[in-house]
């Protein structure tokens, strides 16, 4: 922005520079949608401001639908509303592609994630990312689907945030957000299946180990690999499953 | 010819989500730095994987944007450089990124992330844009990936620079008008009569009497 004397000198009002500070930390990925904020008193003390304040500037993000108030607290909203996200997700049911369409934008978008998180990613996304990889290995080992699952999801989020690109962020973690339980079935039925488990995890290692060598073409590389495959071993299992289901019906016709 | 709409009338628009780029303007290079990446496969696929009928779509984009460019209405020519990008997306047959990506290019129609006319009047931006649009357009009828990527990526990286310049222009016209007023008023003081501190103007305001 650019001053003019015109403009003039004017402090932003204090509820309005309070909610500006909770919108950088959305947008930045510091508070995630479906956190919820601190009770009143609490974070009045930690951001230093008065309660009145604080109140006015929550009342400017529920406003902006980027807060909701519920009975046991304030919550960041999802990214993308639920009128845009139903939208994606109905158009996504009726198109028999768009899970593999969804891992082909995937493949663009964690390539330019993973390349640009070794660039720039700090030291401290580096071990944010360091520890998000060693809860998938526990969940490996421990080798429940579902939470190995979860622990995936977690691990690609907190490469999308060392890319310290806030567009990429908001952009897949909305599409994560939308998609969830198509997302986290899909890993499911990844992880459910012998030997697939053992070549994803040494994909994800391969993308963890360049980022943290700050490799940014060997994760970029490892990052397309991992999606390309993904995408392929699905169709395979949704194949395998369509020929199932037709050798079920064939055999219950029969009898 | 007629404009395409940005979005099908009954596709909703993620209102909190624009609201929060805009409210964050570094999130304009973010978002310019996204395309980059998108654009690059956009185009490649584009030229790979586009029917007849996308073809047809894309140059009558194209001619729209090069009529807009010679009448030399920018307004008209920035909504069809949007639609001329759309086309693009349309035909990677990739309908989850044709949905993210119009959400994106409608935000940018609606100057969430940057004022476009700034950077479209930029000296000699406008010539250098269509010339990008041609070759990214020539490239992908040819039905050559390699070289429509490379057109994509010089485009948006053209246009980053751009945005850039647009803006430092901006700061520093600021300040040459500021230096002018100081040489040009009889006192030698930047605040001309019109644009007094505002301090001093609140200050007149609370002592009526």
């Amino acid at each position: 922005m650019v001053h003019t004397a015109k403009d003039g000198i004017r402090p932003a009002k204090l509820p309005e520079a309070i909610a500006s500070f909770l919108e950088s930390l959305i947008l930045e990925g510091s508070l995630r949608p479906g956190d919820r904020l601190p009770p009143e008193r609490e974070l009045a003390l930690q951001l230093d401001v008065s309660r009145p304040s604080l109140r006015q500037a929550i009342a400017l993000l529920e406003g902006r639908c980027l807060l909701e108030i519920r009975r046991n607290g304030t919550f960041i909203a999802p990214i993308l509303d639920e009128t845009y996200g139903n939208h994606l997700y109905e158009m996504m049911l009726n198109d028999p592609d768009s899970t593999s369409d969804y891992l082909e934008f995937r493949s663009c978008t964690d390539s330019m994630a993973a390349f640009l998180a070794a660039n720039r990613g700090s030291e401290i996304d580096r071990e944010i990312i360091g520890n998000a990889f060693k809860a998938m290995e526990e969940a490996h080992q421990r080798a429940i689907p579902d939470e190995e699952a979860e622990a995936d999801t977690l691990f690609h989020r907190s490469i999308f945030e060392a890319s310290h690109n806030v567009v990429v962020l908001q952009i897949m973690g909305g599409l994560g957000g939308v998609l969830r339980k198509d997302i986290h079935h899909n890993r499911t039925k990844l992880y459910n299946r012998k030997g697939l488990r053992e070549i994803l995890l040494e994909q994800h290692r391969a993308i963890h180990d360049a980022i943290i060598k700050q490799d940014a073409a060997a994760a970029r590389a490892a990052a397309m690999a991992h999606v390309s495959f993904t995408r392929a071993a699905l169709t395979e299992i949704d194949r395998t499953d369509a020929r199932l289901e037709m050798a079920l019906r064939r055999f219950a016709e029969s009898e | 010819m007629t404009m395409t709409t940005p979005l099908p009338p009954s596709a909703p628009y993620p209102e909190s989500l624009a609201a929060l780029f805009k409210a964050h303007p570094d999130s304009a290079f973010d978002y310019l730095e996204f395309r980059l990446y998108i654009a690059r496969t956009a185009a490649r696929l584009a030229a790979e994987r586009g029917t007849e009928e996308d073809r047809l779509q894309m140059t009558q984009a194209f001619q729209a944007l090069c009529q807009c460019h010679e009448s030399d209405t920018a307004d008209a020519e920035l909504q069809a450089d949007a639609d001329f990008h759309l086309s693009i997306y349309r035909a990677c047959h990739n309908a989850v990124m044709a949905f993210v990506m119009t959400t994106l290019i409608t935000m940018q129609r609606r100057d969430v992330f940057y004022d476009r006319l700034s950077t479209y009047q930029q000296s000699g931006a406008r010539e250098a844009l269509m010339e990008q649009h041609r070759a990214l357009y020539l490239t992908i009828m040819n039905r050559q990936g390699d070289q429509a990527a490379e057109a994509a990526e010089t485009h948006i990286r053209f246009a980053s620079r751009a945005l850039r310049e647009s803006m430092e222009t901006a700061s520093r016209l600021q300040v040459s008008l500021r230096r002018r007023k100081r040489a040009t008023s009889p006192d030698g003081n930047p605040f001309s009569d019109d644009e007094k501190p505002p301090a001093r103007r609140r200050r007149a305001k609370a002592k009526p009497v």
